[in-house]
């Protein structure tokens, strides 16, 4: 994740940066006005990646018996010896919820076109100054 | 004899261990060509419109929500008794690998075809190459060069997924280890130890793939291209 959004904030000209503080802003509002919204479209598509991920990778613990999807399906089948039964079920909520994320990532990108994080930004700074 | 590690216990079941490091090898090895060149086939009826494009998506998409523990599961004790009477556990890891990997290739190839820019396709066209020719000669050497790290990525990822092999039963490293601790009890030793050799197989497999980004120009100079 580190990764993710170092290249996204390394994607943005340092000239940003500058530009930003010469216009009097600190450092952090630099950041959250400037930098971030640039880097924002970048990271976000990695970042479902990543989330996909870790959600297929949770079944992996199993392993220590925590009690996680893929455990119980698997003890599920075992019990019930009905094998592909339970594992096609199980694959498809693993789809419904890689499809889940997903979805959710196309919905931010979209919300992110139509100015919804500048636009909040810009009221708010209207609000508080 | 009060010695804080026992790796004694690990020296003498060596045997084991060099059985399961040579299995994880060899179905590293035996898995990356045959899913590389699936993948590519895979790639490319994903990335031309065709009738096998949908097909080919599907098949990507469904393989890359799956997580792997469950796609080898299913294989090993769902799908296959169907087919083969009593499938023997290296068939079914090998064939498991073999399908998510290609999966996977194939959205890294995709990836390099789509890089492909539009003067390159038209030089590929006005050199009078036939469509194969074209996907053969140029495509596809210009696709994989530029997505070899990622490819390479892939087949580290790959290396350390073999590691999931051993809850169907194949002895390969993880599970050579294992049956050391649950004899000895010397879970740490044997855990380091294995952390160590995984480590030093994943680093001297991206030292190769360096070694290859750094080679990588010299494709050009292949016969073909010059003629």
């Amino acid at each position: 994740m580190t990764d993710i959004f170092r290249a996204g904030f390394l994607a943005i000209p340092r000239q940003q940066l500058d530009a930003g503080l010469s216009l009097g802003l600190s450092r952090f509002q630099t950041f959250r006005l400037v930098l971030l919204p640039q880097a924002l479209p970048l990271i976000l598509p990695p970042l479902g990646n990543q989330l996909i991920n870790l959600a297929k990778n949770s079944s992996l613990l199993a392993f220590i018996t925590v009690e996680e999807l893929f455990h119980v399906i698997y003890t599920g089948a075992v019990e019930a010896f009905r094998p592909m039964e339970y594992f096609l079920v199980g694959a498809a909520l693993y789809i419904t919820v890689s499809l889940g994320i997903s979805g959710l990532v196309i919905l931010f990108e979209r919300l992110y076109r139509q100015g919804c994080y500048t636009d909040t930004l810009s009221r708010w700074e209207l609000r508080h100054g | 004899m009060a010695s804080l590690f026992h790796f004694q216990d690990l020296w003498q079941a060596r045997d084991l261990l060099l059985f399961g490091l040579g299995i994880t090898v060899l179905l590293t090895l035996g898995v990356i060509p045959i899913s590389l060149a699936f993948g590519i086939c895979l790639g490319f009826c994903r990335h031309e419109a065709t009738w096998l494009r949908p097909f080919a998506t599907l098949y990507i998409e469904l393989l890359r929500s799956i997580p792997l523990i469950l796609f080898l599961v299913f294989i090993h004790y769902g799908l296959l008794p169907l087919l083969v009477a009593h499938p023997s556990f290296y068939l079914s890891a090998f064939l498991t690998f073999i399908l998510f990997e290609s999966a996977y290739f194939a959205e890294i190839i995709r990836g390099g075809l789509r890089s492909i820019h539009q003067i390159e396709r038209d030089a590929a066209i006005s050199l009078g190459l036939r469509p194969w020719q074209q996907r053969l000669y140029i495509y596809l050497p210009l696709a994989c060069r530029r997505s070899l790290p990622a490819l390479m990525g892939q087949c580290v990822s790959l290396l350390k997924d073999t590691s999931l092999a051993s809850i169907v039963g194949v002895i390969e490293l993880t599970r050579a280890g294992e049956i050391i601790y649950e004899r000895t009890f010397h879970d740490f030793e044997v855990l380091l130890t294995l952390a160590i050799v995984y480590f030093l197989l994943c680093y001297s497999l991206s030292r190769i793939s360096q070694h290859f980004e750094q080679a990588a120009p010299a494709l050009q100079k292949l016969k073909f291209l010059q003629s």
